[in-house]
């Protein structure tokens, strides 16, 4: 169903957003080692195909299992790493089955192959978009034309190259798709866990949780307190540990807002129920750990602190509001047994 | 909350309400908004911040805080209407690729607007709506899920809003189980 056309370059992703994204990626791998935690992706893995398994991985066996060899190999060559591999996995389960489809579908009757490519010319000969390895090649350079597409949802990452109505189709097939790469890879890979194919990545460092239920947002120097700032108001109170620092949700509630907001860079916004709201701001589009809709338990990771926005540095904007009013967070939280700014939680 | 009228859908959520505000109140915070109608009474006047140090964000233009949202008989309206709306602008194959996307994008959050980049409305299989929109999840006064029947089956508009009396904005358009196979 892919059709090439004008990758759209995502504004707001200067290229300071690089050196933040390696910076706070850096971080996290010294912070938080435990499995399965967010980023970076380990280096791409080869694969060799005269030792495939056997029998089924997943679901998917024999013929299928070599053309995800071919895949994983192809972004090999390009020196893709494994978030990218299994992205490529991901994608040919959602088109073709991870079988070299010889018709089309009813979005694309002129769809072919492994990544159900078009006959527009952008995807080469018909013999190019059959051949599982030229086909693959030609998906992991479209992917890697997409302006931050390993700070994007896998999901979405294969949606702007493959370009279908449904941007969170292929979630569903990110588990099987690492399943796959792991048993083809023969040890498991890092930075992937299962259950986030519509998310960034993973976050699974929860925070410790007051007796009350509450905890802090993350954990560092207070810099800038709630009040008159110069003569504008400053509605939240901004903490500023390094980048890449943690961010949890401090009570249980549901993500109502996540994404680009100005100033703010990127916001999440909690509802805790009762008219008590928190938001977060100034996160990387990377740093947005979370979905809206999705129910999150306090201490829970939603975010790591980044620079983003009207910022001068890497710090969480964090807002307390009670009925449509900000209220200072400091002694919200006091009351609630969390004290702002220092150590850890 | 599936099963509950709307009236009984804002009761709840004002009970909820109340007991949290009337909780924090107990623990001893100077809102301001205790022992009164939390959404009439005045706040403190702002005092000033005790100086800067280190990264923030002085000078950051921040919008005004939104009213909490509740649900009522406009709220439930006004989410419907957004869903067919959407809907209807999504459901439009044959049309110019800038022409769709700068027709749909100013009804999609901040989220949306970033996934559905680089939709090619041509795969979209959905042409009409077909019949009137059901909210069919509000469990959140900030979100609402609508079922909106089309000529390719039922999708689900997923919906935010920012606050009371702001408009409903789509987060995700889901399509029918059908039309979710490979």
């Amino acid at each position: 169903m892919s059709r090439s056309g004008p990758l759209v370059a995502l504004a707001g992703l200067p290229l300071l957003f690089v050196g933040g994204c390696v910076a706070s990626m850096m971080l996290i791998t010294s912070t938080s080692a435990a499995a399965g935690t967010c980023g970076p992706a380990g280096a791409g893995v080869t694969v060799d195909g005269t030792t495939l398994p056997a029998g089924s991985v997943a679901g998917y066996s024999g013929k299928q299992l070599e053309n995800a060899a071919y895949i994983m190999n192809a972004a090999q060559a390009l020196g893709l790493d494994v978030k990218a591999q299994t992205i490529g996995v991901m994608t040919a389960m959602g088109e073709s089955t991870l079988t070299v489809v010889d018709h089309g579908d009813a979005a694309g009757p002129d769809s072919r192959g492994l990544f159900q490519q078009r006959a527009n010319g952008a995807w080469g000969s018909y013999e190019d978009r059959m051949n599982p390895t030229i086909s693959a090649t030609n998906f992991f350079k479209a992917l890697m034309r997409v302006e931050g597409w390993a700070s994007l949802a896998p999901t979405i990452a294969a949606h702007r190259v493959q370009r279908n109505s449904d941007p969170y189709y292929y979630t569903r097939f990110w588990n099987p798709a690492i399943t796959v790469v792991e048993a083809l890879a023969g040890t498991a890979v890092s930075g992937l866990a299962e259950g986030t194919g519509d998310l960034v990545c993973t976050a699974t460092t929860p925070s410790a949780v007051s007796a009350s239920g509450w905890t802090q947002p993350t954990s560092g120097p207070i810099t800038s307190h709630f009040g008159l700032r110069g003569g504008a108001m400053h509605n939240g109170t901004d903490i500023a540990p390094s980048c890449g620092t943690p961010i949890y949700a401090v009570n249980a509630g549901t993500v109502v807002r996540a994404g680009p907001s100005s100033g703010y860079g990127n916001l999440i916004t909690i509802d805790h129920d009762g008219g008590v709201v928190t938001r977060y701001a100034h996160m990387f589009d990377n740093g947005v750990l979370v979905r809206v809709g999705q129910q999150v338990a306090a201490g829970e990771q939603i975010g790591l602190v980044g620079n983003n926005g009207k910022s001068s540095g890497c710090h969480l904007h964090f807002e307390v509001m009670v009925d449509g009013r900000f209220t200072d967070p400091v002694p919200f939280m006091a009351a609630v047994e969390v004290q702002l700014g220092g150590g850890a939680a | 909350m599936l099963g509950m009228t709307g009236d009984q859908l804002a009761r709840a959520g004002v009970r909820r309400r109340r007991a949290l505000v009337a909780a924090v109140c107990a623990m001893g915070i100077a809102l301001g908004a205790c022992g009164g109608d939390a959404r009439t009474a005045e706040t403190a006047a702002p005092t000033e911040a005790p100086s800067v140090s280190g990264p923030n964000d002085e000078g950051a233009d921040v919008a005004a805080p939104e009213p909490y949202p509740t649900w009522n008989a406009e709220a439930r309206d006004a989410a419907r209407v957004a869903a067919r709306k959407a809907m209807s602008r999504f459901a439009r194959p044959d049309l110019d690729e800038n022409a769709w996307w700068s027709e749909l994008v100013p009804l999609l959050s901040p989220m949306a607007s970033v996934a559905y980049v680089n939709t090619d409305p041509a795969t979209v299989p959905v042409r009409d709506v077909t019949g009137a929109a059901e909210l069919v999840d509000a469990s959140s006064p900030y979100l609402a899920k609508v079922r909106v029947p089309t000529d390719a089956g039922h999708y689900v508009v997923l919906l935010s809003r920012a606050g009371q009396g702001s408009p409903w904005l789509v987060e995700r358009f889901t399509p029918p189980r059908a039309l979710r196979m490979p």
